[in-house]
């Protein structure tokens, strides 16, 4: 059985059908869990990240314009809540840091992948701020072209260029310990 | 040398990106908790605009008849504003008076036009266009308020009027905003 697209199942929630919104979850949950975590460097703050935006997307379902793309619309309210919760937890603490021998100090951010490739990228990642890590999350996990990032945060292709340029940079001199310049 | 920096960047960002993209898995019953959260969550709709919705309204005489001068003037301030191009036309009036607000926008290569806004949930309502084509409007009774709306050409792409400010909505779309009331004049 072909599975329904996002916009006829976004049409059938606006016309009363709760049950459509639980396949638009199923579809969506697992991909925008893996950003949050990867931009929030922590599960049970991404779990938040996601529980909120779906609840967001759901109540305001109304102002999702073009209905096939409920998925970058989706995202970009995932996007909204980790700016949020990041920009809530610097003025809380300084949860990711940018000093060699804290970061040194600094335990890993998800227990499973301690120590593993993904666990030595995530910590790296870690000490990107977070339009860096945003932009290189966006441009290399997701896949995305510059066009449509610039769609998703409003930020010109040539500043996105150089966030991650500079997210590269930074995170080749974390992990390989080399420079470019 | 700089390009070949940047395809060392490009190659450097897609071996971690692979990396990066290994399953996530989500933590034990998080679909089953988001979706009790979402059962407990009023379901959304497609909102009625609220000049469709069923209502009784009290008038004394007097109230009356300036609520069908008001109506009148502006009907005839509408069709001045279409002749101007993209901006609706837009007097004003006592704050209680209901305007007749002619939304155009000239766009000869588009096939169709809607408006969506927020006086009609965005729920995009077709605009009409004139016999010589290129022009498309629309009229539509708005009380004093702020507005926010955008035109839907060819069913994909959103306008904001670029006749008036615009803003951006939470999700990035832009809008412009029409502030119908009693102390401006457009």
């Amino acid at each position: 059985m072909t599975a329904r697209p996002d916009g006829t199942l976004v049409q059938a929630v606006l016309a009363g059908d709760g049950d459509a919104f639980a396949a638009l979850v199923h579809r969506h949950q697992v991909p925008m869990f893996r950003y949050a975590v990867r931009m929030c460097g922590d599960r049970d703050d991404a779990d938040d990240v996601v529980q909120s935006a779906f609840v967001r997307a759901y109540r305001n379902l109304a102002q999702c314009r073009e209905m096939d793309r409920f998925a970058s619309w989706l995202r970009q309210i995932v996007m909204n809540e980790c700016r949020t919760l990041l920009a809530t937890r610097s003025r809380r603490s300084r949860w990711f840091v940018a000093d060699e021998a804290v970061l040194a100090a600094t335990p890993a951010p998800a227990e499973s992948t301690e120590g593993t490739a993904l666990g030595r990228i995530e910590r790296a990642l870690g000490t990107l701020t977070p339009d860096l890590r945003e932009a290189f999350l966006l441009k290399h996990m997701e896949e995305l072209s510059y066009e449509e990032m610039a769609e998703l945060t409003g930020a010109g292709v040539s500043a996105l260029k150089m966030r991650v340029k500079r997210a590269c940079e930074q995170l080749r001199e974390r992990l390989e310990g080399r420079r470019d310049d | 040398m700089t390009d070949r920096i940047e395809r060392d960047d490009e190659g450097f960002g897609a071996r971690l990106g692979a990396t990066l993209r290994a399953s996530e898995p989500l933590p034990t019953g998080a679909e089953a908790r988001l979706l009790a959260t979402l059962a407990a969550t009023p379901r959304p709709s497609r909102p009625v605009p609220w000049w469709r919705r069923p209502r009784t309204i009290h008038l004394s005489p007097i109230g009356g008849l300036a609520l069908a001068a008001g109506f009148a003037g502006l009907m005839v301030l509408g069709t001045l504003g279409a002749s101007r191009g993209a901006a609706p036309a837009v007097a004003a009036a006592a704050p209680d008076t209901v305007h007749l607000v002619r939304f155009v926008l000239v766009n000869p290569g588009a096939r169709q036009v809607a408006l969506a806004g927020d006086f009609n949930g965005w729920q995009a309502e077709a605009l009409t266009p004139t016999a010589s084509g290129g022009v498309w409007s629309v009229a539509l009774p708005l009380r004093a308020g702020r507005y926010e709306y955008a035109f839907v050409v060819d069913g994909e792409r959103w306008l904001a009027d670029p006749a008036l400010p615009s803003t951006r909505d939470e999700f990035g779309g832009e809008h412009s905003v029409l502030h119908l009331g009693v102390d401006r004049v457009m």
